[in-house]
């Protein structure tokens, strides 16, 4: 039963409104059809969501628009079925699903903490938790979940609905205070398009007629070599004190989170991806390696490849990499976490960022300028989501 | 049967309601072009820091197969000690990345006109000064060629963290970058109009905790700093741009409130600064004036209804939770500027 409707048969009307819609377009600018951190989309993931007894995640997720967004959120948990023993082929992600639906109002906001969920609760004082318009019932999540929430803009009867109204953030918060924020992804659709319960991820310039913005080709990111002591916040030039780096010897690491693009909720069926990857040092080195992601991936860089160590690479400190699926194999989204350690005793901080993106799959596009070899085009991921 | 049709039929009711009704929402998806996901032939960092807890470690990498040539500008916009007015005082070096490469520094001790870790020169970038204490401001770079003018090569990507020295706290934010699209008459004329360069957003949407909310994991106010930097700003006649914006916040009883501000070159300052200075309790982003926990704060620059360059801004946030944690808050973007921005950069003498 899943009909991919368009937009036929509007007649005379629907075009005259169509004309509007794409002449207002143009005093604007053109939609957004790639993946992206700053634009609102009708798909929002939060790759890293977190409660482990000492970190907990606060997600924030608003309606840009000025009329009622209907949500269908997923939690995935990707903690591994042991959560005694380390992640591997071994002991792989739990892939379950927890799913709810929300409601929000003209441009409203909305905030949960991921261990407390959200309740229905219309007689929450002014200042409270749960303050506000209740936008449905929010789950808790389990102690020990890592995971990924994605949010799915849909209709009143639970359709997809190409709205691109959703944006969000997520703040993972340790105990102690300290804090790391990310933006969500959004995936754009196309408004022309009535989805069905497949979101094909087919959008780009090139191909304007698809569902919804395809993963990205190429991500980029900037990081130190995975262990690299902390650049020294003390020169000649600095009058502030060393700080809580003694001896210049605080290791810097990155941590990896990564997302399949291709997902299956329908059937509950995982997904495994092969991550290629080139690294430049700041001598013009380069390695080059991989490695897989089943269903979920959150690691540090070292752990992921010994390429990533300064060892590796004549003790470079920073790293240029570029992440990509192999050929023939379904996308990927990413964010990066950073953990500054200092020489006072449990004193760390992390810091979460959004990495650059180059290209897409479905075009197989990419820059032209970089040495790394072209990958298949039209690859389409796909997004299953359960409609009744 | 039934049901399936009454689906359908609410499928093509919501069909037409989306074509004629949300037009002016789904109008607003279209983009700003100003990106800080994909790399660009300008990379901007709005706040850069250096005093005496503060410092800043700038990433900025070339993503393209060839060797490129940057001309960067610090722009000191920490207030006037006399006026407390910006400084706006501008500093511009030049310097180079080879294929692929990634460079960093601190803000405070820049780079050495030559290596100091026995790499052969060439693959040096060059010299970067290093920021005098008490800096508090913003740089930008631009890709050029080897005869110094603009090139539309879109090549950069960049990070900047700030660090504070005492807590260990950090916050890392990626940079702005403004891609060149179209023709690129390499002149020191950039325009951001989606012509020559991408444009500045028309709408800024920042979400954020109230002022002085408790924070519902920890229970410590959160407070949030804003960052405004305007997109124009002419470095040949030293003129700073001044721009004014209007803010709207939605709490989450779907209630609004506005506010309007003006900035002048660079402005760092609390939230609730904004509107009520003297009393932030009074300030509409103050959580005892709304009353949920968090807002969504839509933030509009005002076209200037004239030919001088446009109003666009950029902005990054900070969230501060007690005990020296922060955390950067990077905004979102509706549209892009109705009235291109324009960036004069210095000529050569």
């Amino acid at each position: 039963m899943r009909v991919k409707k368009r937009f036929r048969g509007l007649g005379t009307l629907g075009l005259s409104a169509l004309s509007v819609l794409a002449w207002a377009s143009i005093g604007v600018s053109q939609e957004v059809r790639s993946v992206t951190t700053e634009i609102s989309g009708s798909v929002v993931v939060f790759p890293k969501v977190v409660w482990d007894g000492i970190r907990d995640t606060i997600i924030q997720l608003s309606n840009t628009g000025n009329s009622l967004a209907f949500v269908h959120c997923f939690y995935v948990n990707g903690a591994p079925v042991n959560p005694n023993q380390p992640p591997g082929p071994g002991n792989p992600p739990l892939w379950s699903v927890t799913d709810f639906q929300l409601v929000l109002t003209r441009q409203q906001p909305t905030m949960w903490v991921a261990s407390a969920g959200r309740r229905v609760d219309h007689t929450s004082p002014f200042g409270s938790y749960g303050a506000g318009f209740d936008p449905g019932l929010i789950p808790p999540v389990p102690l020990g979940f890592t995971g990924e929430l994605k949010c799915v803009q849909v209709d009143e009867t639970d359709q997809p609905w190409p709205g691109n109204r959703l944006k969000g953030e997520a703040t993972i918060q340790r105990r102690d205070g300290d804090v790391s924020t990310y933006n969500a992804i959004a995936i754009p659709a196309n408004t022309q398009v009535l989805p069905g319960a497949d979101l094909e991820l087919t959008l780009t310039d090139a191909n304007p007629g698809g569902e919804y913005a395809a993963c990205p080709d190429t991500t980029i990111l900037n990081h130190f070599a995975h262990g690299t002591p902390q650049l020294s916040l003390s020169s000649a030039t600095s009058l502030g004190p060393v700080g809580l780096c003694v001896g210049n010897n605080c290791p810097v690491e990155t941590f990896l989170t990564v997302v399949p693009c291709n997902q299956d909720f329908e059937n509950g069926r995982t997904t495994t991806i092969t991550l290629q990857f080139l690294t430049w040092d700041e001598f013009e080195a380069r390695l080059s390696g991989s490695f897989s992601v089943n269903c979920w991936l959150t690691a540090p860089l070292g752990q992921l490849s010994t390429a990533f160590t300064p060892a590796a690479l004549g003790g470079s400190t920073t790293r240029h990499t570029r992440f990509r699926p192999v050929p023939g194999q379904g996308g990927a989204l990413m964010i990066a976490e950073e953990l500054r350690r200092t020489s006072a005793s449990g004193v760390t901080a992390w810091t979460a960022y959004n990495p650059y993106i180059q290209g897409n799959r479905f075009d197989g596009a990419t820059q032209g300028e970089n040495d790394d070899p072209l990958p298949s085009p039209n690859a389409t991921d796909v997004i299953s989501v359960p409609v009744e | 049967m039934l049901h399936a049709l009454r689906i359908g039929h609410a499928r093509t009711t919501a069909s037409l309601s989306l074509v004629f009704f949300a037009c002016p929402v789904l109008c607003t998806v279209a983009g700003a072009e100003i990106s800080t996901d994909q790399p660009g032939a300008v990379i901007w960092f709005p706040k850069v820091v250096h005093d005496a807890d503060r410092d800043t470690i700038l990433q900025v990498s070339n993503t393209t197969g060839g060797r490129i040539s940057l001309l960067c500008l610090y722009v000191n916009g920490a207030p006037n000690p006399l006026t407390g007015e910006p400084l706006w005082q501008v500093i511009d070096f030049q310097i180079a990345l080879t294929r692929q490469q990634p460079t960093v520094w601190v803000a405070s001790a820049g780079l050495g006109p030559r290596p100091s870790d026995g790499r052969p020169e060439d693959l040096h970038p060059g010299l970067v000064p290093p920021l005098a204490e008490g800096f508090l401001g913003e740089l930008r770079c631009v890709v050029i060629d080897e005869g110094e003018v603009p090139s539309s090569r879109n090549a950069l990507v960049g990070e900047a963290t700030i660090i504070e020295r005492t807590s260990g706290a950090v916050q890392k934010y990626p940079a702005f970058t403004l891609r060149s699209v179209g023709v690129n008459n390499r002149d020191n004329v950039l325009a951001l109009d989606d012509r020559e360069y991408s444009s500045c957003p028309r709408i800024l949407v920042l979400n954020h905790f109230y002022d002085q909310a408790p924070d519902p994991a920890t229970a410590s106010p959160v407070s949030t700093t804003v960052t405004f930097v305007p997109c124009s700003a002419d470095f040949d006649r030293a003129i700073p741009t001044t721009t004014n914006l209007l803010f709207d916040t939605f709490n989450e009883f779907e209630q609004r409130l506005s506010a309007s501000f003006e900035v002048t070159c660079f402005a760092d300052l609390p939230l609730t600064w904004i509107d009520s200075r003297a009393d932030p309790t009074r300030s509409v982003f103050h959580f005892a004036m709304q009353g949920t926990i968090v807002g969504q704060t839509r933030i509009r620059p005002v076209p200037t209804r004239s030919i001088k360059p446009g109003s666009g801004v950029i902005l990054v946030a900070e969230e501060s939770r007690g005990r020296g944690r922060t955390t950067a808050l990077k905004p979102h973007f509706v549209g892009g500027a109705l009235q291109g921005d324009v960036i004069i950069l210095p000529s050569a003498f």
